[in-house]
């Protein structure tokens, strides 16, 4: 690693100082899971690296209005066993609690996760069927900008160098909602996912009246299934519906050959996965 | 036989370097400092296939900091092999220490030495190469090609077999007459397999450190198997005679066969010599992935004939290895992929040990990297063909897997000839086999997976399951060839300093060594300081490899021990005027019929008293047996015919290793062989780009398995008595590499009807064999 400058802002409002002085070549360090394998084997030459662990004010899970707000320095290992996320958002839990191994969700952040716009990111088709927003703040204001149009390309976002990830946040549980997060990695830990499925649904009388689908490691970012979408929509969960919806769903990727895993294989195991999560879906509604 | 009972043999001493090596204070190679020392990087090559025309090293040599650089033009121009085996070495001297021919992405351009590593990693790019890039061979079933590429064009007088068709090795043996039972029997079966190159993984990469003694004496300080070898093979790279060269092992961190190899210890010789400092050169991961030593790829034809009662009637097996650029351990590795495995089974008109058998490999330079020793040996990939076929027959004749092996294996009293022609690269040694716990391992596996109970199960649902089963051998050391010495004395204070050319690994050997002495010497093995290969201070050892240290070093410890006991035994009647058969010797004490002297009496009686000499002895062993371990496998596995997950639930071993010196380090061994045996089976696989660089020569990539992938293993220690081991002990520590990818394989078979004949079963391969059926 070569020589860089390091920087512990104590405070936001010095951090996008820093950021604004910075004029690109910084990097912003929170548990590094990512960043530090970049600079060390990638070859990322950060000027600047800014650690913002010491942020307090950036961490945390709370109920806020109508939203369940996350403090983007919160960690996989937190998300994973919070209360409040399981009740509003259980894929985002079931994500968090895929990455990587133990010591990696301890350090690893939701903010990270976000702006490190990998297409096999756990929690990221979570947030985007939970219709996640993160808030972007630089000197100059801030706004909310859904996860989903965040993600531009593999490692791009709209992420502009001057901001900095204040919040995310996604609403509130409506009744009768529900949402699952399937990974295939190649093994039990330290995986990344060869293919990933989640879903976010609300249910009114045995029908589907909303639905969202998000697909990760099949495209070149996170993408939503919107044609899956549009058969489910309104409709009662049967073997035909489903299996209408997993011939549909390869058709909305776009994937590569990599050392992880055939084109082939990939849109096999999207088909699984979507299947595996509303068949468990459909036997709970027949009994329910 | 009623069995001795043992004071030290049998119990799970703890490992004398344990305690230092949980709390970091082990001493491994990179863990000393040397004032001025340098450090060196290696320049590689990024083409498959390609002749330097043209190197400038000027500004490499001017930028600050860099103290050497060398490539093909600085180093003497002699041929050698990497392999660390004894001369007449049986692998081809094909290799340079450096060259001006390129042989696959990641051979050697050039090395630097400076004073900090960024230096010489600067220094690297500043080195200018221009080459000719040449066609490739990338495919090992093309390398025989008559138009493929020449990887070599030295004369086949420096032992490859053919260089103009790019053979580097090969071996065809006969026995009984397979034609034959073929002819006769009522059922053949014949298929290919496939294996891949597979990573060693060891913790600690390939790494040496070189410097000159107070007297200009070369120390090379290394993480080697092979200290002893390492000393004779570089002493004409370096232009020093052998006993101008000092090989300290210190503790190692892993080595699984991928350091029976002389590979860094040259080039940073040389480094040292040309610039006089102490040189440190280690290895990064990707190098060690890429450039040090794998296992061979091979496409195994596996044909047995049986007839329709389960008898087997001839066996064939034959067998194209990938050696990659250079030949190392090409033909010894080839040779054991049929004589660790052939002679498990008896075929019809079996008598005076002749077998229906044929074996025939032939191990092909590829312009890929290169293989070589690697826990297994080539058993690994033998039993990988040979039981599933055998799995597969007794499917086709509608028995039992087990029953139908339990009609063929072999007995003791057995006497394969297959052994006297299939040596280790020459003729082998006559075996009879004296202990065999084959039937007791496979009625033990049996009962414990539950084996009848859950053939018969049935599954609803996408994830089915199924059990499966494979039966194995190995060796114990080379016959006739591996050699052990061991030096015992005593000291004062009646504690014993052991002195062995064995090379502990992490294996533990050191504590097996101090435990059969002990056991001789009536006392416990703690009294023992060992010293492990220091080939200045510690008598000769062959290396840590074939699984003989144990067998053949340990008995050269009893050996020792039995000679050090005799001087305190006649010491000590003196000292008692006792006669020397009333004298017994326990717990650190001579006792006679009245009384008794303590050990350390003996030795300060000898050392300050009467006719003073120093009680020490030195014995070496060699064996003309190789007594095979044993073992049978269960695997009980899962597979999601969705996703073509494989998954294994649990896993029994049952193992015949004879006398377990240490039955829990035994039982660590067998764990951490079925551990590198899952990945092999399940995950492990370089993947290559179509211009024959490596696309995942890291651990993010390249899956090993991990703590979380690990499924229940219960490991049962069979008791056998083998009567040319010390105190009846045979090897453990490369048999267990050979079970998982058949004993998987047989089980996916049973639990959705589909053969996997290429490792390892990845989930996209096994979806993909899935789908192919159901079309």
């Amino acid at each position: 690693m070569d020589v860089f400058r390091y920087l512990a802002p104590e405070s936001v409002e010095e951090t996008l100082q820093l950021l604004d002085e910075g004029a690109g070549g910084v990097k912003v360090l929170a548990g590094g899971t990512d960043l530090l394998v970049q600079m060390k084997e990638r070859g990322l030459r950060p000027g600047l690296v800014l650690d913002v662990a010491g942020l307090h004010e950036l961490r945390g899970i709370r109920m806020e209005g109508k939203y369940v707000w996350i403090g983007p320095l919160t960690t996989h290992w937190d998300l994973a066993h919070s209360a409040l996320i399981r009740e509003h958002g259980l894929a985002l839990a079931q994500g968090a609690s895929k990455v990587g191994s133990p010591q990696i969700r301890h350090r690893g952040t939701i903010g990270g996760n976000i702006a490190n716009a990998s297409p096999a990111a756990d929690t990221v088709p979570p947030l985007v069927v939970l219709e996640a927003e993160v808030e972007l703040r630089s000197l100059n204001g801030s706004h909310w900008l859904p996860v989903e149009s965040l993600m531009e390309g593999p490692s791009r976002t709209a992420l502009r160098p001057k901001e900095l990830i204040t919040g995310v946040r996604f609403p509130h549980r409506a009744p009768g909602s529900r949402s699952q997060y399937e990974k295939f990695g190649s093994r039990q830990a330290l995986s990344i996912a060869v293919a990933s499925v989640a879903v976010a649904a609300v249910q009114e009388k045995g029908r589907f009246a909303r639905v969202r689908i998000a697909l990760g490691s099949v495209s070149p970012t996170v993408v939503r299934a919107t044609r899956v979408e549009e058969i489910l929509t309104g409709e009662a969960l049967g073997e035909d519906l489903i299996a209408q919806a997993t011939a549909s769903v390869a058709q909305q990727c776009r994937p590569i050959d990599d050392v992880r895993g055939s084109a082939w294989y990939r849109c096999q195991l999207v088909e699984a996965l979507l299947a595996r999560i509303l068949l468990c879906w459909g036997e709970e509604w027949m009994a329910g | 036989m009623s069995k001795p009972k043992f004071r030290s043999v049998g119990h799970n001493q703890r490992k004398l370097d344990g305690v230092a090596l949980v709390t970091g204070k082990a001493r491994y190679v990179d863990d000393i400092e040397l004032r001025g020392m340098l450090y060196a990087k290696i320049l590689r090559s990024p083409h498959a296939h390609a002749r330097i025309v043209e190197i400038d090293v000027r500004e490499a040599r001017s930028l600050p900091g860099v103290c050497a650089v060398l490539t093909y033009q600085d180093v003497p121009r002699i041929q050698y092999t990497t392999a660390g085996q004894g001369p007449p070495e049986p692998s081809p001297k094909d290799t340079f220490v450096l060259d001006d021919k390129m042989r696959f992405v990641g051979d050697r351009v050039a090395a630097v030495a400076a004073k900090t590593p960024q230096i010489a990693e600067a220094a690297l790019k500043m080195i200018k190469v221009e080459y000719e890039v040449l066609p490739a061979v990338l495919n090992m079933e093309h390398a025989m090609d008559p138009d493929a590429p020449k990887v070599h064009e030295i004369p086949s007088a420096n032992g490859i077999s053919i260089p103009e068709r790019n053979i580097a090795a090969q071996v065809e043996v006969t026995d009984g007459d397979p034609g034959r039972g073929f002819a006769e029997a009522d059922l053949v079966v014949e298929n290919l397999y496939r294996v891949g190159y597979v990573h060693a993984s060891h913790t600690e990469p390939h790494i040496c450190i070189t410097y000159l003694d107070e007297t200009g004496r070369l120390v090379v300080r290394t993480s080697t198997q092979v200290p002893f070898h390492v000393r004779r093979i570089i002493a004409p790279l370096v232009g020093r005679p052998i006993g101008q060269i000092r090989v300290i092992k210190p503790r190692i961190g892993g080595a699984f066969g991928a350091k029976q190899e002389v590979l860094l210890e040259p080039l940073c010789a040389l480094l040292t010599l040309k610039t006089g400092c102490p040189v440190r050169l280690q290895l990064t991961r990707e190098e060690v992935f890429v450039s040090s030593r794998t296992r061979h790829p091979q496409v195994l034809r596996c044909k047995v004939g049986v007839n329709k009662d389960g008898i087997i009637a001839a066996t064939q097996l034959d067998v194209l290895a990938n050696t990659g650029a250079y030949g190392s351990h090409a033909l010894t590795v080839q040779c054991n992929t049929g004589s660790k495995t052939l002679p498990l089974y008896r075929t019809l008109q079996y008598r005076e040990g002749v077998n229906n058998v044929h074996f025939k490999a032939t191990a092909v330079y590829t312009n890929l990297p290169v293989a070589g020793a690697i826990r297994g040996y080539g058993a690994p990939q033998g039993y990988f063909a040979l039981d599933t076929t055998m799995d597969e027959i007794a499917h086709r004749l509608g028995m039992d897997p087990i029953e139908f092996r339990l009609k063929n294996l072999i007995r003791e009293g057995d006497s394969p000839a297959l052994l006297e022609q299939l040596g280790e690269g020459r003729e082998g040694v006559k075996q009879v086999l004296k202990s065999c716990g084959l039937r007791e391992c496979i009625r033990r596996g049996r009962a414990e997976i539950g084996w009848d109970e859950k053939r018969a199960r049935r599954d609803q649902g996408p994830v089915k399951r199924g059990v499966g089963v494979a039966v194995l051998q190995q060796g114990s050391g080379i016959p006739g060839i591996d050699m052990g010495a061991v030096t015992i004395k005593l000291n004062e204070d009646g504690s014993f300093n052991l002195l062995a050319g064995a090379t502990d690994l992490g294996t533990g050997s050191d504590t097996i060594l101090a435990q059969i002495a002990a056991e001789v010497l009536g006392t416990d093995a703690d009294k023992f300081s060992v010293l492990s290969s220091d080939t200045d201070l510690t008598p000769f050892d062959t290396g840590a490899y074939a699984s003989s240290t144990t067998y053949i070093t340990g008995m050269a410890a009893k050996k020792a021990a039995g000679k050090v006991r005799k001087m305190i035994l006649d010491r000590a009647a003196r000292m008692l005027s006792e006669r020397g058969e009333d004298l017994v010797l326990e717990d650190g004490q001579v006792r006679g019929r009245k009384e008794s002297v303590s050990l350390g009496e003996v030795c300060s009686d000898a050392l300050y008293q009467h006719d003073q000499e120093q009680i020490m002895a030195t014995a070496s062993h060699i064996s003309y047996d190789s007594p095979p371990p044993f073992s049978a496998h269960f695997a009980d596995v899962t597979v999601d015919t969705e996703t073509g997950r494989v998954k294994v639930l649990e896993y029994i071993v049952a193992v015949d290793c004879g006398t377990a010196i240490n039955p829990q380090m035994a039982e660590g061994q067998t764990l951490g062989g079925i551990q590198m045996g899952l990945g092999y089976a399940l995950s492990e696989e370089y993947i290559f780009d179509d211009r024959g660089r490596m696309l995942n020569p890291r651990f993010m990539d390249y899956k090993i398995f991990s703590a979380a992938d690990m499924p229940r293993i219960k490991v049962i220690l069979v008791d056998t008595f083998e009567p040319t081991g010390p105190f009846g002990a045979k090897s453990v520590s490369e048999i267990p590499t050979n079970g998982p990818a058949p004993a998987i394989a047989n089980a996916i078979f049973h639990a959705v009807g589909v053969r996997l004949r290429e490792v390892p079963f990845t989930p996209e391969r096994v979806l993909a064999a899935l789908k192919s059926r159901d079309t």
